[in-house]
């Protein structure tokens, strides 16, 4: 497993275009934050009632990371959906790496190179942050660092997800179609149910506290304890079962 | 005899309704450059790719270097492969690809990759994008790949499809070089005849997923040499005949056929003599034939069968 992650860390330096993008991306969403703070985001999500406290503007960046939805999708991209575009996964597959190997090693490359970027352009936010906009402006390091780890089984949920459905679909466009529509159609259906009396108390009591988008802004600004633990069971349960179903329908796929 | 490195019990491969592979029982042994023959679509790939875990097979089992298929999956590495077209990471470079798979077969020793280039001459395309790459050239490094890590066995799928006639040339070359200083084990698949024969010691005729025969180069030839067949009224009276006119180079076909391979055989004198010793002649014609009109006599034979 750890001789094909490095083989495609080898891979990831080489196509370096879509890593490029990504990491362009976090660079120019870091920037903005830093140049032109503010308290509001950029969210699909619904607040919850619970909402409270008065934050620094970096812990508002934090809530404000639905971004990384859309920028996660881009390593996965290089790292799986490309061996089925280019087909060479029956190189892989038909010689040293099983099965369930390289789909382990799929997974924790996607996990390692998202996380890791998630962390790392956090804290440089963090700390630049507080050498540009000075106080006022930051929370502590421990205020700041609960509000980002808060986010973690969520970060690692959404990988989960978009690494079972690259395997599920295994063509760029379809991946593309289903992964970048889905926080606005899930969104758009919620906000319909609302609108009828017979399904508003479901839309809002469990869709649309749960919804992608939602956890987003109230984990890291709710301070309703139960709330965030459900949150984190729904994410378990979404790793567990985007890594299960993915080994299985994998393994039983023909690979070519 | 030579240990099974590759041994198939009545593999089949079902999909859906439609069967691809029926049964099929093939053993290839150590040092063997093993040819599949079969027209397109009769199961030569579904074979290769079943073995190498591409395709789930429906029932049988596959032994791999002795050892079944539970215990083989970690021998996997010992294999090289080519199946349907080459392929590789388009926008990489001929010799950051196969850096990729050295990394992923744990090859440290990174100059095996200007080596292979040499030996399939492609070193000029070292530097050069895959996806610019002509259909020979990513043919060749289909096949450089499959011999990256020096494996004991070679599965290649077809592997002259795209190649001109000194590629074809240079690949059989190479095949046989690896396979004679190396001891590497091939299984090679091909719907063209003449090719596999100019390097295979052993063939699978296959057709519509069913195998017809697994034959030995030398029973191959044997059976399509040319000479004469006589249809006489009793094959073993006729022998002592035959051999009393001084021909050695005889076969009994059957209890009415007898096939003498001598390249210019005295007819009269030997319809004289089979008439003198008291037999009837039914009839005397040439036999022998092409390759390929051996393979059109097996498929026709089976299909009537």
């Amino acid at each position: 497993m750890i001789k094909l992650m490095k083989a495609d860390l080898f891979r990831l330096r080489k196509s370096w275009i879509l890593m490029g993008i990504f990491f362009v991306l976090l660079i120019f969403t870091v920037a903005d934050s830093l140049f032109f703070p503010s308290t509001r985001s950029l969210s699909l999500g619904v607040p919850t009632s619970a909402e409270e406290g008065n934050w620094a503007e970096d812990i508002y960046q934090v809530s404000n990371d639905l971004l990384y939805y859309y920028f996660f999708l881009i390593p996965v991209f290089a790292i799986v959906v490309r061996d089925f575009g280019d087909k060479t996964l029956k190189n892989t597959v038909s010689g040293p790496v099983s099965k369930s190997v390289f789909f382990l090693a799929k997974y924790f490359m996607a996990i390692v190179v998202d996380i890791g970027s998630y962390l790392f352009f956090s804290f440089a936010y963090y700390f630049l942050n507080r050498i540009m906009n000075g106080e006022g402006h930051y929370s502590s390091l421990s205020d700041y660092s609960g509000a980002v780890f808060t986010h973690i089984p969520l970060m690692i949920a959404l990988v989960s997800a978009f690494v079972f459905l690259a395997f599920l679909l295994k063509s760029g466009a379809a991946f593309n179609s289903v992964t970048l529509v889905w926080p606005i159609a899930s969104s758009l259906i919620i906000s319909i149910l609302m609108d009828f009396e017979s399904t508003y108390d479901f839309a809002v009591e469990k869709l649309a506290k749960y919804d992608i988008s939602s956890m987003f802004i109230n984990l890291t600004l709710s301070q309703d304890t139960d709330y965030r633990n459900i949150c984190w069971i729904v994410c378990a349960v979404v790793t567990v079962v985007s890594v299960a179903g993915g080994l299985l329908i994998f393994n039983k796929r023909e690979a070519s | 005899m030579q240990e099974a490195v590759l041994k198939t019990v009545n593999l089949t491969k079902k999909y859906g309704k439609s069967t691809v592979l029926d049964s099929v029982n093939l053993t290839v042994r150590k040092g063997d450059i093993y040819g599949i023959i079969g027209k397109n679509g009769a199961g030569k790939t579904t074979i290769m790719k079943s073995i190498l875990g591409l395709a789930n097979k429906t029932s049988g089992e596959i032994e791999l270097f002795g050892k079944s298929e539970n215990e083989s999956g970690a021998l996997r590495h010992r294999i090289g492969s080519l199946i349907e077209e080459p392929v590789f990471y388009r926008t990489m470079t001929v010799y950051d690809n196969l850096k990729y798979y050295c990394y992923l077969k744990g090859i440290s020793d990174l100059s095996v990759i200007d080596r292979m280039l040499r030996e399939l001459g492609i070193e000029d395309a070292k530097n050069k994008k895959y996806r610019k790459c002509s259909l020979g050239m990513k043919q060749r490094l289909g096949i450089a790949l499959s011999l990256l890590d020096s494996p004991d066995l070679v599965i290649l799928d077809e592997p002259i499809n795209g190649l001109d006639p000194i590629g074809i040339s240079d690949m059989r070359s190479l095949f046989k070089r690896y396979n004679e200083d190396k001891e590497v084990t091939f299984v090679i698949s091909s719907h063209i005849l003449s090719e596999l024969y100019t390097v295979s010691n052993r063939f699978l005729f296959i057709d519509k997923g069913k195998v017809i025969k697994e034959i030995t180069k030398e029973e191959l030839d044997f059976n399509c040499r040319l000479g004469t067949a006589f249809g006489v009224s009793d094959t073993a009276a006729a022998a002592p005949v035959i051999e009393n006119a001084g021909i050695k180079d005889y076969r009994i076909v059957s209890r009415n056929d007898l096939y003498v391979y001598d390249e210019k055989p005295d007819i009269t004198g030997i319809v004289k003599n089979l008439i003198d010793a008291g037999l009837s002649i039914y009839g005397i014609e040439k036999t022998g034939m092409t390759l390929e009109e051996y393979f059109k006599d097996m498929v026709e034979e089976d299909s009537h069968d």
